[in-house]
């Protein structure tokens, strides 16, 4: 499932969610750490420590509290207190998905003859006024997703057809029809609302400022909008209880001034979005500074019906025009020294679903080129640049204003396409136009954004399905920009949306990203380095990454060294 | 004098209420609430939302549109429910509503975060009104001691330095001072001195006792009173330079009174007068102007708030905050002409 939300850079209208790696791991004598397996970390060093404040830097603050309300888009609400608070039935953990403590076990999933889903609750879990969660809760969630008034997204909620709840331990989930990703609800960006508290009242209104409330190992203490925001522990929370006194997460949007508070020691951690730049975080003493890959990844995308895209010879050649490894090199190596481009629609942190059909395109084939555009019906004019019939091989790439690294990413692209016969203008635009108005109504030749996978579920079907294409069917608000009707696209993601078998997942993704390469849609250029930077001599224990909820998700089990 | 305070008064509501007009049109037309769902698997999402802040009203139906065989389609969204589509609110209609709550008092809630908009800009005055405060107290100061200094020790070596570092001052950009100021107030007084904590904070204001709140606030206020200090001591410089040179100074010199008196009674007291409205309208301007500080160092006041809510369009911030704002910068300009006159008696108001 590709379940975007707003992300680290509002501005941008899309940034980095989630991240993890599947590179070699390094640990330079610079205090960087490049990790294998996303989740990986600095390890434990001393004896716990009780007691101590933890303040780390926030790139961003929630726009609200209410986690399935329409206000709540943004990814650091996650990161700074939804993950901390919420309860969920699964966490996502070394790259694969595993039951939380929440639950006593896997959850016992039946095909036949419907989709059911059988969770069963720990005897021990409770929120923090010590009233047990229960199935009712799972029941209330999914009514108030589905029912409830201003909701973000009721994406496969609405497939369920009830909740039933036996008995307070074991909650019943029934699907109308087989749900492949069933894995990221009751949990992920939403989590599990107590029924107890919420039932008698708006839940909006009692969530939207800030609850007190908890199934996680913090609670909510105080939110500063616009300042800062504050957890303590919770007390009655039935795993690792935290170790430090609280955490604070001061509001730090600007770049340059959020390293100064990390150097001058008034954070102890920052979590930046990769921008070119961030490598500086390396050379401040003190300072350990991981990078890995993330979940996210970024493309040219095309509009296969818009000219010169109309026919695959043009779009394969422009992939044989891009040297992908010099861009992911240039804009990457200074962060992550060991990066390497993508070759599919995913990222090495899939795992068993990251394929490399795109490999093929790789390095720059300037015969291929002329052979694919040759055979199209183009000649090279006197200004090296192909023609056909009178029109030019000139396309424009939209991108989003403001983002240092994508104008830099297009700029080292103009020059590649160039020496390869095509050329190429650049024009970025506001993020709300290029999501809200060009992309759908297909208002462009080529766009370089990122997709922003909430999971590494490697459901597609959203933008590569040809129903997906914005139409009378969808009401236009389908999210296949790149608009290409493929059977061989659609006959392995229309199945994956509905197949439990992981390992048949597995194979028919392998399928669908080779037809993508093969119809070219759109063109993989690179994933994003996801960094930690931490002070050493503050934060004790394992630092590491959680692709899906933050590094502060592991919170609880760091201690204040210094206090 | 009254009357002429509330003509002032008078003649500034149609200014706000055509600048409310044109706000509204220019971030309905440049930005759109509802596109940080673009990219949300669930068409029902953008409705749902732009019921909520009032872009589209009731009735809602199914939309059904013309398939490319020509036969009806009910859209459906991927959970296989109905995609449903409301009644758009015309501009002006959405327009009218919002003044008509203004007027009756009751400010909606903002669209990006559902808080009442008034708490938004409580929140926010709050801070810009401490930095301002403090910003100009210390610009005032300097500005003041510095420009008589130069007019009365005209063309002498710190003359020289103070006009010098004006113009450096005045060239500075103000973020770029601000990045300046924190490395070297924060990080390098820190690392020289080996210190635990910064000297000086560089993240927000909010303190727990007057020495914290002076090490949050040096910072801020230093960057946003750089370049207002600058002006200022050149504006009266040259004030105190034309009082110095006039008649009744000589007159005054004349009958023997001591230097200082000359200069801090008969001097300065006249000398201020063009500065002191200046300042007035300074002050008014800065209400909405301060993103830039506010931005580096992390205060939530009036500039932020306003960035923020146009990157959002959130217009239910905007207009009020443009309301504030205006109101600010039109009160403060009537303060300056009343000044003018009260500190001048020879200026009367017509």
């Amino acid at each position: 499932m590709i379940h975007v939300r707003n992300g680290r850079t509002r501005g941008a209208g899309l940034g980095l969610l989630f991240s993890m790696a599947l590179v070699a791991s390094a640990c330079s004598s610079d205090g960087t750490t490049t990790d294998p397996g996303g989740t990986v970390g600095t390890p434990t060093t001393g004896a716990e420590v009780q007691g101590g404040d933890f303040v780390f830097g926030a790139e961003q603050e929630a726009d609200c509290f209410d986690w399935i309300g329409s206000c709540a888009g943004a990814s650091w609400g996650v990161y700074t207190v939804q993950a901390l608070t919420m309860p969920r039935s699964f966490d996502f953990d070394d790259n694969k998905y595993k039951p939380s403590p929440l639950l006593a076990g896997e959850p016992k999933l039946e095909t036949s003859p419907k989709q059911v889903i059988t969770y069963k609750i720990n005897e021990k879990a409770v929120w923090n006024d010590g009233t047990p969660i229960t199935s009712a809760d799972y029941q209330y969630t999914w009514d108030q997703i589905v029912n409830g008034k201003d909701i973000y997204s009721k994406s496969g909620y609405e497939k369920i057809e009830s909740v039933a709840t036996p008995d307070p331990k074991t909650a019943v989930v029934t699907y109308r029809e087989p749900y492949g990703a069933w894995r990221d609800l009751f949990g992920g960006y939403y989590g599990i609302f107590p029924s107890h508290i919420l039932k008698s009242q708006d839940r909006n209104a009692a969530m939207k400022d800030g609850y007190k409330f908890s199934g996680g190992p913090w609670i909510l203490e105080a939110w500063n909008k616009g300042v800062d925001t504050k957890l303590v522990p919770n007390p009655n929370y039935w795993d690792k209880k935290p170790n430090a006194s609280s955490i604070t997460f001061k509001l730090l949007e600007d770049t340059a001034a959020a390293q100064s508070a990390l150097r001058s020691g008034q954070v102890s951690m920052l979590y930046p979005q990769a921008q070119p730049g961030q490598e500086q975080l390396k050379s401040i003493p003190g300072i350990k500074f991981q990078s890995i890959t993330s979940l996210s990844y970024e493309a040219v995308w095309l509009n296969t019906t818009k000219a010169p895209f109309t026919t695959k010879n043009v779009r394969q050649a422009l992939a044989y025009a891009i040297d992908r490894d010099a861009i992911v090199k240039q804009l990457f190596a200074p962060i992550q020294p060991d990066i390497k481009r993508i070759d599919s629609f995913a990222t090495p942190a899939y795992n068993e679903n990251y394929v490399t059909p795109f490999a093929k395109y790789s390095p720059v084939n300037g015969s291929k080129v002329t052979e694919l555009m040759t055979a199209d019906g183009w000649a090279k004019g006197p200004d090296g640049i192909w023609a056909k019939g009178g029109q030019k091989a000139t396309f424009e790439v939209k991108t989003t204003q403001g983002n240092r690294r994508r104008l830099q990413t297009l700029e080292i692209m103009q020059s590649q396409v160039k020496a390869q016969g095509f050329e190429m203008a650049i024009n970025p635009i506001k993020s709300s136009v290029l999501f809200g108005e060009d992309a759908p109504k297909g208002n462009f030749q080529a766009a370089l954004y990122a997709q922003v996978p909430a999971s590494n579920d490697p459901d597609q079907c959203a933008i590569w399905c040809s129903k997906n294409i914005p139409g009378p069917a969808n009401a236009e608000s389908g999210q296949n920009w790149t608009r290409l009707v493929d059977p061989a696209i659609d006959e392995p993601y229309l199945t994956i949306e509905k197949e439990l078998d992981t390992k048949k997942v597995t194979e028919l993704v392998g399928k669908g990203q080779a037809a993508i390469a093969e119809g070219v849609p759109a063109i993989p250029v690179d994933p994003f380095p996801d960094i930690i930077a931490y002070q050493e001599n503050v934060i004790g224990g394992t630092v590491r990454h959680n692709p899906s909820f933050g590094p502060w998700v592991y919170a609880n089990t760091w201690s204040v060294k210094k206090k | 004098m009254v009357t002429f305070v509330i003509r002032r008064v008078a003649l500034s509501i149609p200014v706000l209420l055509v600048a409310s007009v044109l706000v509204f049109l220019f971030v309905r037309a440049t930005t759109d609430p509802l596109a940080r769902l673009a990219q949300v698997n669930d068409p029902n999402a953008k409705t749902r939302l732009a019921l909520q802040i009032g872009l589209q009203e009731e009735p809602c139906r199914p939309v059904v549109t013309t398939g490319p065989d020509g036969n009806a389609i009910e859209a459906k969204t991927p959970g296989g429910q109905p995609v449903l589509g409301c009644k758009k609110v015309p501009v002006a209609t959405q327009y009218a509503r919002y003044m008509g709550d203004l007027a009756r008092r009751e400010l909606p809630a903002s669209q990006l975060t559902g808080r009442p908009v008034s708490q938004e800009l409580r929140q926010a005055l709050g801070s810009t009104i401490q930095l301002i405060f403090w910003g100009v107290l210390v610009a005032a100061a300097i500005a003041i001691a510095c420009g008589v200094y130069s007019a009365v020790r005209q063309y002498s070596l710190l003359d020289y330095a103070f006009t010098g570092l004006t113009f450096v001052a005045l060239a500075m950009p103000p973020f770029w001072f601000g990045l300046m100021a924190i490395q070297f107030g924060s990080v390098y007084l820190r690392d020289r001195f080996n210190l635990d904590d910064p000297l000086f904070y560089s993240i927000g204001i909010e303190s727990d006792g007057p020495l914290s709140y002076a090490r949050h606030l040096a910072l801020p206020v230093a960057t946003l009173g750089v370049q207002i200090i600058a002006s200022w001591t050149r504006f009266q410089r040259s004030s105190m330079l034309d009082v110095m040179n006039a008649d009744y100074i000589r007159t005054a010199k004349a009958k023997g009174l001591s230097r200082a008196k000359v200069v801090l009674k008969h001097g300065l007291r006249n000398g201020l007068i063009p500065l002191v409205t200046v300042m007035a309208i300074d002050i008014g301007s800065l209400f909405g102007g301060l993103i830039i500080t506010e931005q580096i160092f992390s205060i939530p006041g009036m500039g932020r708030l306003f960035f923020t809510s146009l990157q959002n369009g959130d217009v239910n911030v905007l207009l009020p905050w443009l309301l504030l704002s205006a109101t600010f910068v039109i009160l403060f300009n009537l303060l300056a002409d009343v000044l003018y006159g009260a500190l001048d008696p020879r200026i009367r108001v017509s």
